[in-house]
C-alpha cells in the first residue's frame, strides 16, 4: 500500500516556525510499525527528520509522539490499526506541552524533574533480615502495585493531559503513577513524604479525571485509577491486603 | 509550555476518548450554570430590598432570551449533576475506571432522557404564556439592564488587578493566589460532598420553579404557590417570593431554611469550580491572584446578600411597592 | 570546548553502568554519561529473569550455577569467572531486593524463580527453577530500580551525551570525548578511570533483538584506541524471536512449558536435546531450528517454527512427562503479559490460543573488551590490565559466558561484575592522580564528524548499514563456513572503504543531528563486523555459538583459548590466540573438564 506521511517539521536552526511536510512511501506492509515508516523517510527520503528511537518494541520509551491526534509510541502502532485502503495518510506531530528541540523530539528534561519531585525510589532504612535474605513480600501485596511498576517513562500519559498543558508545573499522571508504585509497596517506608508532595497544588489535585493519560498509556497501566487511588490514599492512608 | 490558546485549540485537536468530551462539558455547563447563579441571586434578593426592580427582573426573565437561556441552564444543570456523580464515583471506587466510558455515554444517555419530558413541561409553559399574546420587554431593555452587571464583573475584576499589582509591588510576590495543599484537598473533597448534597436540592428547585410551575406562573395571580398553600392574590412576583418564604412547616419556614442550604452549597461549590477553571488557564500571577481574589469575594458577597434577603424576607409593604407587571412591561414599551 | 573532571567516568546507563555509578559515587566524584536517557537502556527489554541459586522453590547451589554456566559456554569460559558469577549472584540478587526491586513472590514470600535454559541442578541433572523474575519484564525492574537508586543518592548524569573517544595519554586512561546531543558541542571528560557499559552490537546483524542503538560504540572506541577485541566470533542467536521482526520471545516461555513444534507438528527438541528439550542452551536450540528448516520443516515451508505455550499442548507434554503441574490461560497471562502484548500487538497472535511465529536472532555478544575479575581491561594474553579502563556488562568480556551464554546470566553479570567495577573503580580513583590530559584531546574525533558531516560520496548510511546486516546475517550466523565468511570479511571492508570515502548525509546541522550519529554509529559496527569476521574466520573448530560446516567437531586442544584482537598501524587486525582459558575449577574438580556437551 501505499502512505503519506504527513508530518510537523520544525528545526530551530533555520525554521521560523513549524510546518507540515508530505512524504509518500510506496510498498508499506499493513503490519509495518509506524517507527519503520519514519526510519524509511530518513533514510530514503530526508535524513535530516529527527525523532528518537531505541528498542522498536515497546519497551524503552523514546519513540512517543502524536500519531493521527492520539500519543502513541511510533514502534508499537502498526499501519493496518491506523486505517486500511490503498492510500493511507499518517499525521505526526511531537507531544504537546513539553518544548520542542527539532522535529518530533521535545525536551525530556521538565517532564524528568516531575519524576524525579516524587521520590520514585524505594526508600525502607529497618534493618535488613537478619538471615540476610529477602525482605518477605506476600503475593497479594506484591499484586497491590504490579500495574504502576510497568511505566516506561515515554511521556505519552503526561503530554496527553489537558491539565499539563494548561499548566506544566502539574507533576502530571506519569509522576504520580511513580509515586503509586512506592506508596502501595508494603516494603517502603516513605509514602507519607510522597503524599505531602502531591497534596500541594500541583500535585494529584490537578488531575481532572479525564482519562487521556489511560487510553495514552502504551503499557496499558490503568492511569487515572493509580491517582484516583493516590488520592485516596491521602484520604484514608494506605491499606495492604495482607498484614506484615 | 502551551499558552492559553494552544491548550484551547489543541484540546479540542486532540483526539481523546469521551472523557476528554465529558470533561470539555463540565467545564462548559459548570461555568453556564456559575453564570446565572449571579444573576439569579443578586436579583432574588431584590424581591427583599428592591420590590420594584425584582418585577423588573422577572419581566426579563419572561422575555425569549431568557427563555432559551433557561433551557439551557436546565440542560447544564442536569448534565453537569450526572457527570459530577460519575467522576465522584470514579473518585471513590477507582477500581471501576473500565466502565468509566460506559458511564460516560449513560451521562449523555441519562440526561438526554431527563431533558425530554422537562423540556415538555417546559415548553407547555411556554406556549400557554406566548398563546396570550404577552407584552414582552424589549431586546434593547435587556441589553440596557443586564449590561450593568457586565459593567459591575468588568469593574470588580479591574479593581482585583489594581489591588493585585499593588499588593504585587509591596510585597513582591512572584506566586498567584495558592490554597494550602490541605485546604485544597478538602475543597476537592468539598465538591464531591456538596455536588452529592446539590443533587436533591437543586433538582428540587428546578422542578418546582421551572418545570412545575414556571417563571411565567411567578406572576400568575390568583395560583397557588408552588411548594405551599397560599395563594399568589396580587399576582405579582415579590407575593409569590414571600408566599414560599412565609410558607411554615411545623413553625419553620422550611423554603428559607431549604433556600438558605442551597444557597451556601451552590455559591461555595461553584465558586471554587470556577476557581479551579482560572487556576488551569490564568497562571500569570498577577492576574491569577486578582481574579482568585474576584472569586474570593464574588462567593463572600454572593452569600451575604442572599442570607440577608432570606432573613429579612418579603413583607406586606413589599407588595405595594412592587410595580405591577404589565405596568412596568408597558412603561417599557414607551 | 567545555572541559568536565570526574574522578570515575561511566559510559552507558544500563545494569551494568548503573550499578557501577551507585559503588563508585558513594566514595569518588562519578558522572554517568548516556547517549540515551538511563531508563532507555536496553537492560530494559530483558525479560525472562536473572538467575541466582537462592534455592528458593528447590535445592539449588552456587556451584551447579557455575557449573552450568561453564558447561553453557562450551568450556570457553574462564572458571574463575564463572564461580564469582554464580557465588556472588545470590548476594546480588538480594541487594537487588533490598533497593526495592518488584520480585514476583513465592506463596511464602520469597522471590519466585522459574526454569530457564540449561540451567540444572547436580552438574548437569533435571532443570532447576533458578532464574529469579518479575514476571517477564525483569530488565525493566532492574533497570529502573537501579535508575531510581541513581537518583536518590544523587548521581551526575549527561544523558543524550555520545561518546565518541577514548583520551590515552601513553599507557594510561585519562577521559573521553563526548558529543552533546542537542546541540552539537563537543565536551572533553577528564577523569581517573573511565568504565565503559555500552552494552551490546546486534545491529550488525539484519535480524536481531537488539535496539536500534546497540551498535558497540564503547567496542569500537576501545579498539582504535588499541584496547584488544576479545572472543567476538562467539555471538548468540537466540532460538525464539518473532519471526522476521527479531524482537525477542523469552525462553521463560519454554521455562513455564512452551515447546517448539515443526511443521509436522513434532516436538522437535527431544531429538537434538532428549534430556532437557526445549530447554536446552541456546546455541543448540538455535542450531536445531536452523536445521528443521534447512530441512524443510520450518511450518508451511517458510523460514520460521512454532513455539507453542497454549495450555492444552503444554499440559499435554507436561502429562507425558509425568509432572503434576497443569497451567491455564490466566496462569500464562500473569507469567508472561509482556509477550503476550508483543504477539497481540505486532503479529495479531495471541499465544493463549494459538502458537508464535519465531526463527532466531542475533541476540547477545559474548566477546568484547577482555577484563579481569574487577572489570579492569586487560590487553594482552597475560592479562596485563591498562590503568584506568574499566568495562562490565555486554561489552566487557570477563569471560563468564564463554562460547555461549546461558539465559539469565546477562542480568547477573550486569549486576555482578558492574558492582566489582564500580567498587574496584572507586579503590582505585582514590589512590590516583589526574594525569593530565594531551594537547587538543578532541582534535581527532572532531576531524571525522567534520568529514562525515561535509561528505560528499553517493552512498547513505543506510544502504551500507543494510549490506553489512545482510551479508552478516547469511555467512557469519548460526552455521559457518570458511567461504562465507570470507566473502563476508571482504564486503565488510568493501563497505568500510566507501564509508571513508563515498558516504554522504543530509543533515549539516548542530542540533540533534542524528544523520551524523548514525553514521558515526555505522564506522563502529563496520570495524565490530569485520573483527567479528575475522575471528570468526581465523578459529577453525565449531563451540557455542560459532558452529563451522567445514570444522563441525570442537578442538580442545589447540582451541581452548580465547581470540584477542587487535588494530594494527596499516589498518588491519592483527589476532591473538595466546590467552589460555581459566580452568581453575577443573583442577581441583574433574566434573569441570570440558567433555563432550549433551543436553
Amino acid at each position: 500500500m501505499r502512505v503519506t506521511m504527513r508530518i510537523r517539521r520544525f528545526n530551530p536552526e533555520k525554521d521560523q516556525k513549524p510546518y507540515w511536510a508530505d512524504y509518500t512511501l510506496d510498498q508499506v506492509e499493513p503490519n509495518d510499525r509506524v517507527l519503520e515508516l519514519l526510519h524509511r523517510v530518513k533514510w530514503e527520503q530526508d535524513g535530516t527528520l529527527s525523532f528518537r528511537r531505541s528498542c522498536a518494541h515497546g519497551v524503552c520509551g523514546s519513540d512517543g509522539m502524536r500519531i493521527n491526534g492520539v500519543n502513541r509510541l511510533a514502534c508499537k502502532v502498526l499501519v493496518n490499526a491506523l486505517d486500511s485502503g490503498d492510500h493511507v495518510k499518517i499525521q505526526i506531530e511531537p507531544m504537546l506541552g513539553l518544548h520542542v528541540i527539532k522535529d518530533l523530539i521535545v525536551d525530556m528534561e521538565p517532564f524528568f524533574e516531575h519524576y524525579r519531585s516524587v521520590m520514585p525510589y524505594f526508600v525502607n532504612d529497618d534493618p535488613l533480615p537478619e538471615d540476610g535474605r529477602e525482605r518477605l513480600q506476600s503475593p497479594a501485596n506484591r499484586a497491590q502495585f504490579d500495574d504502576t511498576t510497568k511505566c516506561i517513562l515515554c511521556a505519552c500519559c503526561t503530554t496527553s493531559c489537558p491539565s499539563f498543558w494548561a499548566n506544566g508545573d502539574y507533576v502530571g499522571p506519569a509522576a504520580i503513577v511513580q509515586a503509586h508504585r512506592f506508596i502501595y509497596d508494603s516494603r517502603d517506608n516513605a509514602a507519607a513524604e510522597r503524599l505531602k508532595v502531591l497534596r500541594e497544588p500541583d500535585g494529584v489535585w490537578r488531575c481532572r479525571t479525564i482519562f487521556n493519560c489511560t487510553s495514552a498509556c502504551p503499557r496499558e497501566i490503568e492511569v487515572t485509577r493509580a491517582i484516583a487511588e493516590v488520592k485516596a490514599a491521602m484520604r484514608r492512608g494506605v491499606k495492604h491486603p495482607d498484614p506484615e | 509550555m502551551a499558552t492559553l490558546v494552544t491548550t484551547v485549540t489543541e484540546t479540542l485537536r486532540y483526539r481523546g476518548k469521551i472523557g476528554q468530551w465529558s470533561w470539555v462539558l463540565h467545564r462548559v455547563t459548570g461555568l453556564g450554570t456559575v453564570l446565572f447563579l449571579v444573576l439569579h441571586i443578586i436579583d432574588t434578593s431584590w424581591a427583599a430590598f428592591y420590590p420594584d426592580l425584582y418585577a423588573e427582573a422577572i419581566a426579563e426573565y419572561q422575555s425569549p432570551l431568557f427563555t432559551l437561556g433557561e433551557f439551557a441552564l436546565i440542560a447544564c444543570v442536569v448534565y453537569h449533576a450526572f457527570n459530577g456523580l460519575r467522576v465522584t464515583l470514579l473518585d471513590y471506587k477507582p477500581e471501576w475506571w473500565a466502565y468509566q466510558q460506559r458511564a460516560a455515554a449513560i451521562v449523555f444517555g441519562a440526561t438526554t432522557i431527563v431533558l425530554i419530558p422537562t423540556f415538555g413541561f417546559m415548553l407547555s409553559h411556554v406556549a400557554d404564556f406566548y398563546g396570550e399574546d404577552p407584552d414582552l420587554v424589549s431586546v434593547g431593555d435587556i441589553i440596557e439592564t443586564q449590561s450593568q452587571f457586565v459593567i459591575g464583573f468588568v469593574a470588580i475584576i479591574a479593581a482585583a488587578l489594581i489591588l493585585s499589582a499593588l499588593y504585587g509591588l509591596v510585597s513582591r510576590s512572584r506566586s498567584g493566589f495558592v490554597l494550602p495543599g490541605r485546604l485544597e484537598a478538602a475543597m476537592w473533597l468539598f465538591m464531591r460532598l456538596s455536588g452529592v448534597l446539590i443533587l436533591p436540592l437543586v433538582f428540587g428547585h428546578l422542578g418546582m420553579m421551572h418545570v412545575i410551575q414556571g417563571v411565567f406562573d411567578i406572576t400568575g395571580g390568583g395560583i397557588e404557590v408552588v411548594g405551599t398553600d397560599i395563594v399568589n392574590d396580587s399576582g405579582k412576583a415579590v407575593e409569590f417570593v414571600g408566599a414560599r418564604w412565609d410558607m411554615l412547616v411545623a413553625g419553620v419556614a422550611i423554603w428559607r431554611v431549604y433556600d438558605a442550604l442551597l444557597l451556601a452549597l451552590v455559591v461555595i461549590h461553584g465558586f471554587n469550580g470556577l476557581r479551579t477553571v482560572i487556576n488551569d488557564y490564568a497562571l500569570q500571577p498577577l492576574i491569577n491572584r486578582a481574579l482568585n481574589w474576584a472569586v474570593v469575594f464574588g462567593a463572600i458577597a454572593l452569600i451575604v446578600l442572599g442570607t440577608a434577603a432570606l432573613l429579612e424576607g418579603v413583607d406586606e409593604t413589599a407588595y405595594d411597592i412592587a410595580v405591577d407587571i404589565n405596568e412596568t412591561t408597558a412603561s417599557a414599551a414607551y | 570546548m567545555q572541559t568536565h573532571q570526574y574522578e570515575a567516568v561511566i559510559i552507558g546507563a544500563g545494569g551494568a553502568g548503573l550499578m557501577a555509578a551507585l559503588y563508585a559515587s558513594r566514595h569518588v566524584k562519578t558522572a554517568v554519561i548516556s547517549k540515551l536517557y538511563p531508563t532507555r537502556s536496553h537492560t530494559g527489554t530483558a525479560q525472562g529473569g536473572i538467575g541466582a541459586a537462592l534455592g528458593n522453590l528447590e535445592e539449588d547451589r552456587p556451584e551447579w550455577h557455575a557449573f552450568d554456566t561453564v558447561k553453557g559456554g562450551d568450556y570457553l569460559s574462564d572458571q574463575d569467572a564463572a564461580l564469582v558469577l554464580a557465588e556472588e549472584a545470590v548476594s546480588a540478587v538480594i541487594e537487588l531486593e533490598h533497593l526495592g526491586l518488584p520480585f514476583d513472590r513465592t506463596s511464602e514470600g520469597r522471590i519466585s524463580q522459574r526454569r530457564f535454559g540449561g540451567h540444572t541442578s547436580g552438574f548437569g541433572g533435571s532443570p532447576v527453577r533458578r532464574a529469579c523474575h518479575a514476571a517477564d519484564r525483569t530488565g525493566h525492574m532492574i533497570l529502573q530500580t537501579l535508575y531510581q537508586q541513581c537518583i536518590k543518592n544523587d548521581v551526575m548524569f549527561f544523558d543524550e551525551y555520545h561518546v565518541i573517544d577514548l583520551i590515552r595519554s601513553g599507557d594510561t586512561v585519562v577521559g573521553v570525548v563526548a558529543i552533546n546531543i542537542n546541540d552539537g558541542k563537543l565536551h572533553v571528560f577528564h577523569s581517573k578511570a573511565v568504565l565503559f557499559a555500552t552494552g551490546g552490537w546486534g545491529k550488525v546483524w539484519e535480524i536481531t533483538s537488539n535496539a536500534h542503538t546497540l551498535t558497540g560504540d564503547g567496542n569500537a572506541i576501545t579498539y582504535r584506541r588499541g584496547v584488544p577485541m576479545q572472543d567476538m566470533e562467539f555471538f548468540q542467536f537466540h532460538p525464539t524471536g518473532i519471526y522476521k521482526m527479531g524482537i525477542l520471545i523469552t525462553e521463560g516461555v519454554r521455562g513455564e512449558g512452551g515447546v517448539l513444534i515443526n511443521d509436522r507438528g513434532e516436538r522437535f527438541m527431544e531429538r537434538y536435546a532428549p534430556s532437557i528439550k526445549d530447554l536446552a542452551s541456546r546455541d543448540v536450540v538455535s542450531r536445531a531450528i536452523y536445521l528443521e528448516l534447512e530441512a524443510g520443516r520450518g511450518i508451511k515451508g517458510r523460514r520460521y517454527v512454532h513455539l507453542d505455550v497454549t495450555p492444552e499442548t503444554v499440559n499435554r507434554y507436561l502429562a507425558e512427562a509425568g509432572e503434576d503441574r497443569r497451567i491455564d490461560a490466566e496462569y500464562i497471562e500473569t507469567r508472561l503479559p509482556d509477550i503476550l502484548d508483543f504477539c497481540r500487538t505486532y503479529l495479531g497472535v495471541d499465544p493463549v490460543k494459538e502458537p508464535m511465529p519465531v526463527q532466531p536472532t542475533a541476540h547477545y555478544g559474548m566477546g568484547g573488551i577482555p577484563t579481569d575479575l574487577d572489570g579492569r581491561a586487560v590487553i594482552d594474553g597475560s592479562r596485563t590490565p591498562l590503568p584506568g579502563l574499566y568495562a562490565a556488562g555486554e561489552c566487557a568480556c570477563v569471560s563468564v559466558h564463554g562460547a555461549n551464554r546461558l539465559g539469565t546470566n546477562s542480568l547477573t553479570d550486569l549486576i555482578v561484575f558492574g558492582r566489582r567495577s564500580g567498587k574496584h573503580m572507586a579503590e582505585y580513583c582514590q589512590g590516583a592522580d589526574f594525569v593530565p590530559l594531551p594537547d587538543n584531546p578532541a582534535g581527532e574525533v572532531e576531524a571525522e564528524l567534520q568529514r562525515i558531516c561535509t561528505a560528499s560520496g553517493s552512498r547513505k548510511p543506510y544502504e551500507i548499514r543494510a549490506e553489512m546486516q545482510q551479508i552478516m546475517m547469511k555467512h557469519v550466523g548460526v552455521f559457518r563456513t570458511a567461504s562465507g565468511m570470507q566473502e563476508a570479511l571482504d564486503t565488510v571492508r568493501r563497505l568500510q572503504e566507501q564509508f571513508k570515502t563515498d558516504l554522504v548525509i543530509d543533515d549539516r546541522g548542530q542540533r540533534f543531528n542524528t544523520d551524523l550519529l548514525e553514521a558515526w554509529e555505522l564506522g563502529c559496527l563496520l570495524d565490530i563486523a569485520e573483527v567479528t569476521a575475522a575471528s570468526a574466520l581465523a578459529r577453525q573448530e565449531s563451540r557455542g555459538a560459532h558452529s563451522r560446516d567445514d570444522f563441525p567437531k570442537r578442538d580442545d586442544e589447540k582451541w581452548m583459548v580465547h581470540t584477542l584482537a587487535y588494530p594494527t598501524d596499516d589498518g588491519g587486525i592483527r589476532l591473538d590466540h595466546n590467552k589460555p582459558v581459566d580452568m581453575s575449577l577443573a583442577e581441583k574438580d574433574e566434573r569441570f573438564k570440558a567433555k563432550e556437551r549433551v543436553y
